[in-house]
């Protein structure tokens, strides 16, 4: 049986490399056989669990709301301020090109928009039938008042004739 | 920090060595240490669910604070 020893440091930190799973191969098998043979190595290996172990008791503390903003907001002035200017700001012929891209856009829209309210408009009242106006009505009263007459005929001819005042005037019964 | 790396972000050595800018080698050292700092600090509350503390440990532990 293999004598019990005192570990030194480098001993100490295979066994707690090995039980963080961070050990493979020969060192791991090494680690296992001592832990088999070794008492002390085993109590040293069983106590130092223990006390990892134990940590998991503490109290977990969660987060504020805004802990993600504030973090963010110490991180961004610690980034490299060229890396930092490249990111956030665009190369000045970049941004002319996409100001000038923006308007052209706007103009664009600001065209279609008129365009379409044009036609609208005119479509309307050039094809919608209306109702005509005061101006309008003045204008034809004779001829509506006369419409009924007129739709007895269908040739105007006919009707300037009858008005020829040869045939119905004053002096046409006379002669 | 490496402690809470480790136990709590449960991230491996090489993820603690680069996130601390050291080797491996450096981080595996480290915690050893942590370790039995802990193990010295907390060896009163170890073996408080009572089960018998291994006499081996028992000797360590004192040749430690000795």
């Amino acid at each position: 049986m293999s004598q019990p020893s005192q570990l030194n440091e480098q001993e100490r930190a295979d066994l707690v490399a090995f039980l963080d799973g961070e050990l493979t191969g020969e060192a791991a098998r090494a680690v296992e056989a001592r832990i088999s043979l070794d008492p002390r190595y085993r109590a040293e290996a069983q106590t130092l669990k223990r006390t990892w172990d134990l940590l998991d008791f503490l109290p977990r503390s969660e987060p504020s709301p805004s802990f993600t903003e504030r973090t963010l907001s110490k991180v961004a002035p610690i980034q490299k301020p060229d890396t930092q200017t490249r990111e956030r700001t665009p190369a000045p012929q970049t941004q002319s090109r996409r100001r000038r891209l923006r308007a052209l856009l706007a103009a664009g829209w600001a065209a279609a928009v008129v365009l379409v309210a044009s036609a609208g408009y005119h479509g309307y009242h050039g094809l919608a039938p209306r109702e005509p106006g005061e101006q309008e009505l003045i204008r034809d009263l004779r001829l509506i008042e006369s419409k009924r007459y007129y739709d007895l005929t269908e040739d105007i001819d006919f009707l300037r004739q009858l008005d020829d005042p040869d045939l119905f005037g004053e002096d046409a019964g006379g002669s | 920090m490496a402690v809470v790396l480790n136990k709590f972000e449960d991230m491996n050595y090489a993820e603690i060595a680069e996130i601390m800018g050291l080797t491996t080698k450096a981080v595996k050292s480290l915690l050893s240490r942590a370790r039995t700092n802990l193990r010295a600090a907390l060896s009163g509350y170890v073996y408080m669910d009572g089960e018998s503390v291994p006499e081996e440990a028992d000797h360590e532990s004192e040749r430690e604070e000795g």
